[in-house]
């Protein structure tokens, strides 16, 4: 499994920056990492109201069990929800602070 | 959302055909029931639009709630012949999957809720569980010492003196490992007691909870069990001793009230009973059967040849076959009504006003009709395969393979809550073993529109440009294929597929070549299409079963020795690895999937060629398709490329390439033989999609796109897109009577 270093917080803003399509390989490596995750617990994006807002929410710990918001927060834009995610996943993952000043969270 | 949620009695019908809708309703009091034509499914923004057409009105209907009885188990109805009349014993063996996981009932003839007759059980604590009660309030207990292990076969044998209160339970592992499970026996005086047992029915696997209303069964057991019997008096510790080495000598034999064989009757749901008396049983809510045994050593692979090896039935707590809901109302097919998909629409009123709930079927030609020239095939067996999936909400790998942070949809969150509705042959049961039936008795959220544009909705991009283009159709269905073979077909000029026509089961692919072969055009809208073999059950057409073995892209593999359907004794898995790759039908077999982003194809050198050069009349340029609706490019999701190897026509024309794909996209697994750094999109020498055409015997022609993302590409731009005037060109001439020559050099 890859082990994230120091370097892979520069790859946060691209994230935000360079549309999917266009990652680099670099930052592909990191999203993978990031992702690697048991569905237990796990936090998500949940459809609100399709095509319109979105929100975070943990899956349950056993199959079956209703996901639980995260907080309050409707986001109107999917990009805004998943720059809110990759600040969690990347806190979890690497141990290291979500860099400051990386651009809007939505 | 999701507080009307209903199913259809059948889905292929002619006029004059009466369908039967049964709707649950959760707190709506009163819905409204129309029946619509469906055009299109897809209300994304940037699909087509969601498409109906009201043409009947049924008026409103009272809402009311309909449970669901989920789970599997063996019943024998009672009969006086099962009654013990003083001590007895239970014999089997087992393979349970979840022990610890709360009580699970193994074999009872009880209800627990009047503490009244007996049973063996798995305690919460994992031990075996002998429990008598006289239903006045007298009861017993036994617990053994042991836990029994998860996934090892057990025999063991318990035992009962009413007279003396005398109990036994005694256990064994049965063989295989160095550390195997841990052996048993633990002796007790109980309290002498007569169990409460007349009257009360036999069952395995789960027992009556005394709840008039369902769910009526409680305490499910997840787990294999095999040859269970019961017997009469009290055993000889020699008898005992046989039993648990899987022997039963002479004197025991005289003992048998009833043995049941689950060898015996493998493709339905009778519990065979071998003993003196008949007593037969039935499974409920379909477990697995034709599942490996304690006695499976792996020298038999194929159930048919030596089912003693498979005398095991598979439980899991999530087992449905059928809700069982009473009718809410039915709609007659009158005599005009034209071959199309039809749905019952079944609307909240009230402080529901919002609810909807669609209930597809499809309206076919009567017999003897006029018929378009032009059939859609519409998948339903495939439509059954995706059933209820939870792979999204299941499976930790979908981030990975979708490129993506995980999105849940609200209709995924319900299912997520929802188990009670069952499952798909996309998931694992909740012991994860792979889900290998599938039933539409039920509501399924793969036929639901407004939903993900997959499996029926995605079909409808096909069936909306059809009417956007003004092309006369009829509907064919899977159904009829199964059943009637080449009839269901040779009405039509051309058949055209949706975007998945995924499953194929062994009378329908014969079918499909014998309509080519005497002179019937097919047209292949999809990918990832003609992939999978799989079963109907021989009496019950709403069931499929799917065995998913040695390889394909797939979220769970048969486990070894069960790669045969129980259904209809017929070796599972890839088509490809039946000996006819989908490459030898249609042109094209599956090579990736990736669901990040769709590409374009590239049109070929063959495009010029005179024999399909008519294929691109009105349309310039060589780049093909890079827009659609499902990942900005209609060469997507699960494409298929040609193979010479694998029986792609010598004389195939391949007119256009898909490139450029990301490396989110993977080869299939049977597309490789080992996993290496350059399976991907980006990197891999054959990970694209071909457009396919070749002319076939009798004037037949073929044409395939390879991609399921094709058909989200129609409608693009007001249907005024390249992609549409291909497949618009390709139809036009495959709809006409005019036959194809095949060329000189065919088959060289």
């Amino acid at each position: 499994m890859y082990r994230i270093t120091d370097s892979d917080a520069a790859l946060l803003a691209e994230y935000r920056r360079v549309p999917k399509k266009h990652h680099s390989l670099e930052l592909r490596r990191l999203l993978n990492r990031l992702r690697i995750e048991p569905m237990e617990g796990k936090i998500v994006i949940c459809v609100h109201e399709p095509h319109r807002s979105w929100f975070l929410a943990r899956m349950g710990e056993k199959r079956g069990e209703p996901v639980q918001p995260l907080d309050n927060r409707l986001f109107t834009k999917l990009a805004d929800a998943e720059w809110v995610l990759l600040k969690l996943r990347w806190e979890k993952h690497s141990g290291r602070p979500f860099p400051a000043g990386l651009g809007d969270e939505g | 959302m999701h507080r009307i949620l209903g199913y259809a009695d059948r889905w292929t019908l002619r006029s004059g055909e009466t369908v039967r809708i049964q709707a649950s309703c959760d707190n709506v009091a009163r819905y409204r029931a129309d029946i619509v034509r469906l055009i299109c499914g897809d209300d994304m923004p940037a699909g087509p639009g969601f498409k109906e057409t009201v043409i009947a009105e049924l008026g409103e209907i009272a809402g009311r709630f309909q449970p669901i009885e989920i789970g599997s188990f063996g019943l024998v109805e009672a009969d006086p012949a099962l009654d013990t009349g003083g001590a007895f014993a239970i014999a089997l063996t087992i393979f349970p999957t979840m022990p610890g996981e709360g009580e699970q009932c193994l074999m009872a003839r009880a209800r627990p809720d009047r503490r009244a007759g007996s049973g063996l059980f798995i305690d919460d604590k994992a031990r075996l569980l002998l429990r008598i009660g006289d239903g006045k309030g007298g009861f017993a207990d036994l617990a053994a010492d042991v836990a029994v292990p998860a996934q090892r076969w057990l025999r063991i044998v318990a035992g009962y003196d009413p007279a003396s209160g005398a109990a036994f339970i005694a256990q064994r592992g049965v063989h295989g490992f160095p550390l195997d499970a841990p052996a048993g026996m633990k002796r007790a005086r109980l309290q002498s007691l007569r169990p409460a047992e007349t009257g009360l029915d036999l069952t395995f696997a789960s027992v009556w909870s005394g709840r008039e209303a369902k769910p009526r069964m409680t305490r499910f057991y997840n787990g294999r069990i095999e040859a269970p019997a019961l017997l009469r008096g009290n055993l000889a510790e020699s008898e005992i001793e046989a039993l648990l080495q899987g022997s039963i000598d002479d004197a025991t034999k005289t003992r048998v009230i009833a043995a049941w064989d689950f060898a015996q009757g493998m493709s339905g749901e009778r519990m065979i009973d071998t003993g003196p008396h008949g007593l037969h049983g039935r499974l409920v809510n379909m477990p697995t059967r034709a599942v490996t045994g304690a006695r499976w050593d792996g020298s038999v692979h194929d159930w048919t040849r030596d089912p003693s090896h498979y005398a095991a039935v598979h439980f899991h707590d999530d087992d449905l076959e059928d809700c069982g809901w009473e009718t809410d109302f039915t709609f007659t097919v009158p005599a005009n009504l034209k071959s199309g998909i039809y749905a019952a629409r079944l609307t909240g009123l009230g402080e529901h006003a919002g609810e909807e709930e669609r209930i597809p079927f499809f309206v076919v030609p009567a017999k003897g009709a006029a018929r378009a020239k032009i059939a859609f095939l519409a998948s339903t067996h495939t439509f059954m395969a995706y059933a209820n999936s939870h792979y999204r909400t299941d499976d930790a790998d979908m981030e990975m393979k979708s490129g993506n942070f995980l999105t849940l949809n609200p209709w995924e969150l319900y299912l997520n809550e929802h188990r009670e509705l069952g499952m798909s042959p996309y998931d694992t049961h909740s012991d994860g073993t792979g889900v290998c039936y599938s039933s539409r008795l039920r509501p399924l959220f793969s036929m639901q529109v407004k939903n993900r544009v997959w499996a029926f909705n995605g079909d409808t991009h096909v069936t909306d440009w059809l009417d956007a283009t003004g092309f006369d159709y009829d509907i064919v269905t899977d159904d009829m294929i199964h059943e009637g073979g080449l009839a269901a077909l040779e009405p039509y000029n051309v058949i055209v597929t949706g975007a998945h026509p995924e499953y194929w089961s062994t009378g329908m692919w014969d079918a499909a070549v014998e309509y080519q072969q005497q002179g019937g055009r097919l047209m292949y809208l999809g990918g990832n299409g003609f992939y999978w073999r799989h079963a109907v059950h021989p009496g019950k057409p709403h069931v499929i079963e799917v065995r998913r073995a040695e390889s394909g892209a797939r979220y769970w593999g048969t486990a070894p020795g069960e790669a045969y359907h129980s259904f209809t004794g017929e070796y599972g898995g890839l088509w490809r690895r039946l000996g006819r790759p989908p490459q030898g039908l249609v042109g094209v077999g599956t090579v990736a999937t990736g669901f990040d982003f769709g590409s374009y194809y590239r049109r070929m050198k063959d495009a010029s060629n005179p024999r399909a050069a008519w294929i691109f009349e009105g349309v310039a340029g060589d780049i093909i398709g890079d827009f659609g609706s499902k990942g900005s490019g209609a060469a997507g999701e699960e494409i298929d490329r040609a193979d010479f190897s694998l029986g792609t026509p010598a004389h195939a024309l391949i007119i256009a390439r898909s490139e450029a794909h990301s490396r989110y996209f993977n080869l299939a697994p049977e597309e490789t033989l080992f996993h290496h750094p350059t399976i991907n999109g980006e990197e891999a020498e054959a990970c694209y999609a071909d457009i396919v055409f070749y002319e076939c015997p009798n004037g037949g022609a073929l044409f395939a796109t390879g991609s399921i993302s094709w058909p989200a590409a129609l409608a693009h731009e007001g249907y005024n897109n390249n992609v549409s005037r291909i497949t618009e060109n390709v139809l036009r001439r495959f709809a006409d009577d005019a036959p194809f020559e095949m060329p000189d050099d065919a088959g060289k």
